[in-house]
């Protein structure tokens, strides 16, 4: 070595965004994008077809769309570490492991709400030749981040299975559980997104959602930690 | 001053052994871990890494537990056995992250990798990915994650199966010298004259247990009872069996689909004969590895002996 490395630990902000830089570099390089693109123009293929007819339903396809993207990109790329053992490298430094989650969240949110609004804004060009409301591209952006750390959480407890189970949860669990006339659809992730989005479903009050989804995202982000602490490579 | 300290420490998968009541101090220098696959090698590193937790006893590196401690695991150099990496990621890229992660500042990690690179002599390929990497190759940029952030305690796992005899002969020389440098250093093999070439302290652990410790002379006198097999890929075969074929030391000669297969009583010589003879007729050689039934078969002896600590 030239000059002597400090024998310092990196901070958690720093391995968070090393972290977030990897992903980033790994996501450049993959074919992760290309299928994401693809997927996001469901929706306007949609609104092409079904011409004026396009309803407020566009907006519950737009959020299928999430619900299958947020795990194709986070429980994927946690799933794939796992199982590539590429963990070993991670894990064996210095850092906190929580920051291996929050530095792919930080890297791959972002992209996947950008892909997700690009496609809502485009949709709803072609179904009403008008920009969306702010308030449903607000809940969108919200939605992603929160079916990401949802991804997150069922990544770290399934792995191997991380992307097609979080999939399986949105669609086909918390979804359905978002309809049901009671209380307890109060718990689901997708009606709360919905309801953030004013269209569709809730009363248009926004704090009651805002705050169960960020209960909602509270718990599953400490699901997430939790589990990537005690997982052994 | 101690470095490892394994107090009984056990380690199951499930029913699986990993490792079982190893009790084992390591002050420092080069020790080698040799044991047949399945002995418990890498559990054992894993657990000095950091990436494992002892289902029973407790492992200490410096003192400190490596699975809970964050801050021990800055003092650690690991190279895991597989070769599964981020191949999208230049050598360079890659070494780089890995020094940032390990802690050296962003502003001084790359030129940390452009070191560690060129002290594993990569700085040539440092700007490829790693996709198109030999067997050599990725092995040399592993050894370029665990040392770029100038750990005091190296675990390389199996850092020389699958690489050709030049490179072997070279990567040990660069193991050597950065424990000159003063790094304690474990290095784990099924392969006892790749450990035998970087020292003579080892571990011999064979079904989760340690069987023996110390000098390497002992257990070499055993295992050269056993004919010794070396495994060539490579895309002329007959050119290598012919350099070797007259050799007294060859006791028999197999070709097999990618390659041929050496049995020798002879390891040492076996393998400078093969060294010269690629460099001479010019063989691409693609992988070199050593079958480890012979090695099995040294330690079913050695336990059928009586199965007591030599």
């Amino acid at each position: 070595m030239s000059e002597p490395a400090p024998k310092l630990v990196p901070s958690a902000f720093a391995s968070l965004m090393t972290v977030a830089g990897l992903t980033w570099t790994r996501l450049l390089r993959g074919r992760a994008l290309v299928v994401a693109v693809v997927i996001a123009l469901l929706p306007i293929a949609y609104c092409a077809f079904a011409g004026p007819r396009v309803g407020p339903e566009l907006f519950v396809f737009e959020l299928l769309t999430a619900s299958v993207l947020a795990p194709m990109f986070v429980a994927a790329s946690i799933g794939e570490e796992i199982e590539d053992r590429t963990t070993t490298y991670l894990w064996s430094r210095p850092v906190p492991r929580w920051t291996i989650i929050a530095g792919k969240l930080v890297a791959l949110v972002p992209v996947v709400t950008a892909v997700v609004l690009g496609s809502w804004i485009v949709a709803n060009q072609i179904a009403w030749k008008m920009m969306p409301d702010e308030r449903t591209m607000a809940a969108l952006a919200i939605g992603v981040a929160a079916l990401s750390i949802l991804s997150a959480g069922v990544a770290s407890l399934a792995p191997r299975h991380g992307m097609a189970l979080s999939i399986v949860y949105i669609l086909f669990f918390d979804s359905p559980l978002g309809v049901l006339p009671a209380t307890i659809r109060e718990l689901s992730m997708t009606q709360q997104i919905r309801a953030v989005s004013g269209i569709w479903s809730g009363n248009g009050e926004l704090k009651t959602p805002l705050i169960v989804l960020a209960i909602l995202c509270a718990i599953w982000g400490l699901i997430a930690a939790a589990r990537i602490r005690r997982l052994e490579a | 001053m101690t470095v490892v300290l394994a107090d009984n420490c056990s380690k199951w998968y499930g029913h699986v052994l990993g490792i079982s009541d190893v009790t084992w101090t390591l002050g420092g220098g080069i020790v080698g871990l040799l044991g047949p696959n399945g002995a418990g090698k890498s559990t054992l590193m894993k657990l000095m890494a950091g990436l494992l937790r002892p289902s029973r006893g407790g492992l200490t590196v410096y003192g400190k537990n490596p699975f809970e401690d964050v801050a021990v695991r800055r003092r650690i150099g690991y190279a895991p056995e597989h070769e599964k990496t981020w191949d999208e990621l230049t050598a360079l890229e890659l070494v780089t992250v890995m020094a940032k992660l390990a802690g050296v500042p962003a502003r001084r990690a790359e030129s940390a990798a452009k070191d560690a690179i060129a002290q594993m002599g990569m700085t040539d390929a440092q700007h490829r990915r790693v996709k198109g990497f030999s067997k050599g190759m990725r092995q040399r940029t592993k050894l370029a994650t665990a040392i770029a952030h100038d750990p005091d305690f190296l675990l390389l796992d199996e850092p020389l199966t699958g690489v050709d005899p030049i490179a072997r002969v070279d990567i040990v020389e660069r193991i050597r010298r950065l424990a000159d440098g003063g790094k304690t250093i474990v290095v784990s093999s099924h392969v006892l004259y790749e450990i035998e070439a970087l020292t003579s302290e080892i571990v011999v652990i064979y079904r989760g247990q340690v069987l023996a410790e110390g000098n390497v002379y002992e257990i070499r006198k055993l295992i050269d009872r056993h004919p010794h097999r070396i495994r060539i890929e490579c895309d002329e075969p007959r050119k290598v069996a012919a350099a070797l074929a007259t050799s007294d030391h060859v006791a028999r000669i197999v070709f097999e689909r990618k390659g041929v297969l050496i049995e020798t009583r002879d390891p040492d010589r076996c393998y400078d004969q093969l060294a010269a003879a690629v460099i001479e007729s010019g063989v691409n050689v693609s992988a070199l590895s050593s079958p480890d039934n012979n090695l099995g078969a040294v330690f079913e002896y050695l336990t059928g002996e009586g199965g007591q600590r030599r």
